[in-house]
This record gives structure tokens, sequence and C-alpha cells, in this order.
């Protein structure tokens, strides 16, 4: 086994001074009555928390290369967003618009004759894109897109589990041309472009399936290069999701012990009962470690380091099912209270589900790691 | 490897060694003695006493330089107990005379130290340790039972920790001495653990005379000094850990061999604890980084009981891997080498068993993140200022 080198898994300053003033908005303008009334309204994300966090405080460009107007930041920075976002359950478009489709259009910017640069503009002046792709795609296993393009400049097809559809002011399809994968821009506002959203389990980050029949397409790539920007996409919203996973297990740990500080039962309060202290110990342990495992993942992706698939891989799948079993032991911990609809833990108990379900599951990731490490069956 | 730049100061040290001492010539021992006598053994220890009171960070580079002079690199395991426990005891707490007279030798390995705190009736509960030293004339006499002793059959030093007062609240009444092992009444027998084998020995203590000079610390100071031993300074010479280190390696290697073994459980359980120790390697190098940078954190209690459950769940599975070889063992005898790597699958597992006991208990290190970590309410206690002698004992 290659002796990978180890990058710094430390934050620097300017992360946690990102990290301090998102929190503060986030406090603020995305706390729990916020959240349940986004959801009685049926909406599918909170149009003027996403002009905040993408407009005023220009998170929207982040990962956009300066050299476009963006942020020039890195995934290491996106991480930190992504955590905090994750924490609060945030019901903003940021890993469709800001991580996967800014990835894939940065990678198309480099195709010739293309109209990345005008939409990566249009991102940078808030507007939101989405990919079209299932989110239930394993990063790495062969994808082979569901849309097909007709050779004439249309394409048809279905696809299904697409996050950010819904609240899509441009939509970026993956299809087959030929023998190639290219990207493809559609208005989702056109007629041939069908969008239901399904009733979701993560209330929060709605999936939807879209139908395009015969619809209209701009190219985005040509000569190929859709595959490969369809591929960093993808392992970049693999990684930027375990950073989420340990935002959302964070916020599941801090939840419950300060519940237990403050419930009484038999005369004392319920953290001074040993199973319990352990139980919070042992989540706050693993919490530590998918810290680690997501800012590494983070960091080999974000430079293209020889480790980044087994990387990005590991991180995905520990920080995923981290984040289920400490959403799981906090609601248990939380006893009756924790099972009902106004408490928030359900909302972060199903965000942590849909993320472990998202573009490398466990059990996709098992597959994938096998060959990568050279432990097959 | 670039051989890195030093101070002034401990550049002219090492010329001067390197021109008394060839390290291509000389024994190990002569060269490590050379070392002290120079200031060059651990650079913090003050002058005459093996140091040159400088900063603990030029001890990698200089331990790199004199590797690349052709010395042998010095190996932390020829005295654990002694440079690990009792020469920063020494140091913070001995007199001088018990600094001159214990730490060349305790340095160059000559005096091998052995610790004797656990007993019987206190593991965990190590401040109820019950084995008594009463005052006489020309010192102490000490009675008592000691276990779970690493070295003691080899070492000429004990670190030994006994009541001197059981009337008062039990962290108030110990005292702290320096045992000659070599005193009648002393007696080492090893400790046949659940493997076969004993890596560790139980020592009797029968009426042990030990002269007033050898306590270190005032008398009731014992558990501030135990502290100190116990703060279990392991210098981070061991640097980056590589990937498949240890028994995860092992287990991904007996894969790769033997596809005539492989079954699709144990595919999928393989890959699951690859993941579990890889995500330990990384969060160990962040736990370093943290504390290299002066960050505070307990990521070194959340390693410790990882360690221990990375271990026992890889051991079970390569035992269950190795299943030609589940219902036998390669040697009970006491006299078998625990040190083997070739050992059996079943000697892993069962010496895993003990890795979330020894050193701290999963259980207590558990505890200890609740109550300095997330604060949360203390478990009900007995009153920490009961006399001694009026506390529960088995």
């Amino acid at each position: 086994m290659s002796r990978p080198l180890m990058p710094s898994l430390l934050h620097d300053d300017v992360q946690d001074r990102l990290r301090e003033e998102l929190r503060k908005a986030l406090d603020k303008h995305c706390d729990s009555p916020a959240l349940h009334g986004l959801i009685d309204a049926q909406q599918s994300h909170d149009a003027a928390l996403w002009r905040l966090i993408a407009c005023e405080m220009g998170l929207a460009g982040l990962l956009i290369p300066d050299e476009f107007g963006g942020g020039g930041a890195t995934l290491r920075e996106a991480a930190v967003v992504m955590e905090e976002l994750g924490r609060a359950c945030a019901p903003v478009p940021f890993l469709s618009s800001a991580v996967l489709a800014s990835t894939a259009l940065t990678v198309a910017a480099g195709s010739s004759n293309t109209s990345a640069p005008e939409v990566i503009g249009d991102l940078l002046n808030g507007q939101i894109a989405a990919v079209l792709v299932p989110a239930t795609t394993c990063p790495f296993a062969e994808y082979v897109p569901t849309v097909v393009e007709h050779g004439d400049g249309t394409v048809s097809g279905t696809v299904t589990n697409v996050i950010g559809a819904d609240c899509a002011d441009v939509l970026i399809v993956p299809a087959v041309a030929a023998e190639r994968i290219e990207l493809y821009l559609v208005d989702p506002a056109a007629a041939a472009v069908s969008i239901t959203r399904r009733v979701s389990l993560d209330l929060t980050r709605p999936v939807s399936e879209v139908t395009l029949t015969r619809t209209a397409v701009k190219p985005l790539t040509t000569d190929g290069v859709g595959r490969a920007a369809l591929q960093k996409a993808l392992e970049a919203a693999s990684v930027m999701l375990a950073a989420e996973a340990v935002g959302v297990a964070d916020w599941a740990l801090d939840e419950a012990v300060a519940y237990m500080k403050v419930r009484h039962q038999f005369g004392r309060p319920i953290g001074s009962y040993q199973a319990l202290r352990h139980r919070a110990a042992q989540m706050w342990i693993t919490n530590s470690q998918a810290c680690a495992a997501a800012i590494y993942g983070a960091a080999c992706v974000a430079t293209d380091h020889d480790d980044r698939q087994i990387a990005a891989a590991v991180a995905k799948t520990y920080c995923g099912s981290n984040a289920v079993a400490v959403a799981e032991h906090s609601l248990q911990l939380h006893g009756g209270i924790g099972f009902t609809w106004e408490s928030s833990l359900h909302l972060r108990l199903k965000r942590a589900l849909a993320i472990s379900s998202m573009f490398g599951s466990a059990d996709q990731l098992t597959e994938a790691l096998g060959p990568m490490i050279d432990i097959v069956e | 490897m670039n051989a890195p730049d030093l101070p002034d100061k401990l550049e002219a040290a090492l010329s001067d060694l390197l021109a008394a001492t060839d390290p291509m010539r000389a024994s190990d021992a002569e060269f490590l003695a050379a070392r002290f006598d120079h200031g060059l053994a651990w650079l913090h220890f003050p002058v005459g006493l093996g140091g040159l009171d400088m900063s603990r960070r030029y001890q990698i580079p200089l331990e790199q330089r004199l590797v690349a002079s052709g010395a042998e690199p010095a190996d932390v395991m020829r005295n654990p107990i002694g440079l690990g426990m009792a020469a920063p005891t020494l140091r913070h707490h001995g007199t001088s005379q018990q600094q001159q007279r214990h730490l060349r030798p305790l340095w160059t390995a000559e005096e091998i130290w052995c610790q004797l705190f656990s007993e019987p009736g206190a593991g965990s509960d190590l401040a109820s340790l019950g084995t008594r030293a009463v005052r006489d004339a020309d010192g102490w006499i000490v009675t008592g039972h000691k276990v779970w002793t690493s070295m003691a059959h080899l070492a000429r030093w004990g670190l030994l920790l006994a009541r001197t007062d059981p009337t008062v609240p039990k962290h108030k009444g110990m005292s702290y001495f320096i045992l000659d092992m070599q005193t009648p009444g002393v007696e080492v027998k090893p400790l046949r653990q659940a493997t076969g084998q004993a890596e560790f020995n139980e020592v009797l203590l029968t009426d042990v005379r030990i002269p007033d000079e050898m306590r270190v610390g005032a008398v009731g100071d014992g558990w501030t000094v135990a502290r100190t031993t116990l703060l279990n300074e392991r210098s981070s010479i061991a640097g980056q850990a590589p990937r498949e280190d240890g028994h995860i390696g092992q287990l991904a290697a007996m894969w790769r061999a033997h596809p005539e073994l492989r079954t699709p459980a144990l595919h999928h359980e393989v890959i699951s604890a690859w993941v579990e120790a890889e995500v330990s390697r990384i969060a160990n190098q962040r736990s370093a980084q943290k504390s290299a940078a002066g960050l505070p954190g307990y990521e070194g209690a959340a390693g410790k009981v990882m360690y221990a459950a990375n271990n026992q769940r890889i051991t079970a599975i390569t035992r269950r891997l190795n299943a030609d070889e589940a219902l036998v063992y390669d040697s009970w005898d006491l006299g078998a080498d625990s040190a083997d790597p070739a050992r059996c699958a079943n000697f892993h597992y069962v010496r895993a068993r003990a890795n979330s006991i020894e050193g701290g208990t999963t259980e207590i290190l558990l505890g200890q993140i609740a109550d300095r970590v997330l604060d949360l309410p203390r478990e009900p206690k007995i009153d920490p200022s009961t006399p001694w002698q009026e506390l529960p004992h088995q």
C-alpha cells in the first residue's frame, strides 16, 4: 500500500471566520420555526435565505474560479459551508447549485464553443442551476445517463431523484450523444420539460422526477468533456456531503447533551446516568473521527491528490453512516419528545438518512472501495 | 533525508560528542552514556542531568542528525517505564540526589524500571489503594500486593505508590517511593494471562524496608507525584503511522494472499474494518497536528478507545477468515513469546480483549470525556472527603 502524504487537517483563520459568519446568519434566519414554517407551506427551498447566503454573503460563487469572477475558494472552504448548512438543516440549493452545477460548469468552461461562462455569470447573480443526475448515483461506478441526445439538438429521457430541480432557473443535462457523454442546457420553464416534485423523505431538500420530451437544448460541452465534468461534479458532491454529515452529527450531539443537562427524572438530570453519559461520549468520539475523515477527503479532492477517490469514498461512507447513527441516538436520548413532529430532531435524522443515500451509499461504496484498495471478492 | 540545522549550542555539543565517541565503533550502551554526558540525551532536561535546558522541539532533529552520523536510532523500548514514567517523575519531583543517582543509568538502560501502582483492589479506582507504608526510625516498612506490573522481573528500581495515612481522605493519604527491587521482602511472580503467557507480574511486598531518602515528594503528596507519572509522556518520534499498519495490515495481507478463504459476508466485514482503521489513522494524525499546534483536545482518549475497538473487531474478523485454524492455538506455554508477530489469529483475538482494559478502561475514558469534554452532570459518588479507612473495601 502506498504511503499517502498527510495534508493539514486543521481549519485556518479564513475558514473559522466563514463558519462564524454563516452560523450567525443561520441561527437567526434558519431556526426551528423557520424550518417548520417552510415545511407547512410546502415550499422546497427558502428563497430569502438563499439570497442572503448566495448573494449577500457571496457563497454562490465560492467554488467558481476568480478568473470567472467567483470566490476562487476550494472544497475545504465549501466543506465549512456544508457543515454549517448541515447543522442548520438549511433548505437552500447550495449542494445542487454551488457545488454540483458550479463544478460541472467550471470544467465545461474548458470546452470549445461553450456557453458555460455565461451561465456561471448568472449563478454569480443568484440564479440557481441543477444537474439532472439521480442523487442515488455512485460517483465511483460507471454512470450512463438516462437522457439521449437525438443528433438534432433535442434530448429525451427521464431522470429520477434529482435535487434542486424544482427551484432551478437553468438545468444542466448530462446526455448520451453518440458514443460520448455531453452536458446540455435546458430551460426548466420550457413546455417539453416536466418537473414533478416527489413527496420526499427529507422535506428540507426534496427530490424531483424530470422528464424531457424532445426538448431543445444548447450544448454546454463538446469533445467528450461532459464525462469529465460530470465525474468531477459527482466526486465533489460526495465529499461535500461527508462534510454536511459532520454538521448534522455535531448538531445532534449538541442537542442531546443540552437536553441531558436539563431533563430530570427520578430526582436527577438524566445526563448523570452512566449509560447515557457513555453513549454521549461514544457519539463525541465518532464525531471527532468523522470530522478528520471529512477534512482529509475534502483536502484530497481539492488538490486532485492521488489518494482522492479512496479519501472521498472513506469520508462519505463513514461520515454518512455516523450521522445517521448519531441522529438515531440523539432521538433516543430525547425520549418521547424526540419523536414528536414539533421537535426538529426528525428533520436532522431524515437529512442524515438522505445524505447516506446520496452520491455514494455505504453499500455502493463498499462495492467501489474493494478494487480501489485491492480487497476484492 | 536532509539532516536539519540545529542551534549553535546544540551543534557545538554534537561536534564534541562525535569527536569523543564514534557512533560506528562504540557499543549502543557506550554511545548512550556519551550522549548523556554531553547533554544530548533529553535536551529539555537540566545541564548535568543529560540535557542542555533546551526546547523539546529540537529532540527529533537531534535524533535525525545522530542517525545520519551513523548512530543506531535510540530504542524507546529499551527502558519504557524508565524513560516514559520514571524520568519525568524524577525530573519534576525528585531530589537532586535522586536525580544524580538514577537518571544516567536509566537513560543507558543499565538499570530498568517498573511501575508499582495497580492492586487487586485498586485498578480503575487507583486512589483507593491499600499497600501500607508505616514509618519507623530508619524509614518505612511496606506491606502490600501490586499487580499488572510490567518489567518487574527485569527491573532494578520500581515506582511505588503506597498509603502512609489511612485516616485522611484517600487522595491525601498516599506517598511515593523509589523501591530497590533487590530489597528483602520483594517477591516478583509472573502474572499469567488469558493468552497463556505472562507479559506482567504481581509483586508481593512483605515488610519491605525503604529508607526515607527514597521518598519522592512530601509525605501525603503521593497522588500529585503519581499524576506526573501517569501523564504518559510519549514523544512523537513515532511520526506518521502508515496506512494498513498493525492488525488491519495483517488482515488485508491474509485476504490478498488467500482467495480460497474469501466469502461475500467476510468481504463486506473486511472492507468495513478497513474503513474504520483508516478513519482512525486520519483522526490520530489530526490529533497529533492539533497537539503540535498547541490546541487542546481529548482526541488522545478517543484514539485509545478506538484503538481497542478496532483491534477487537479486526482480530475477530481475522479469526473468522482463518477458518481452518479456528479451533487450534499455537502455544499456551508460559514461556511463549507474546511479541512474536507470527502468533496465531486466536492469540491476537484473545490478547486484544485486554486492549479495552489496560492503560485506562474504555468505560473510564468514556466517563472522562463525558465530564471534561461534554460537561455532563456527574454520576452520584461517595463524598471524596471520607477518610480512606471508612470507605467500603473488598
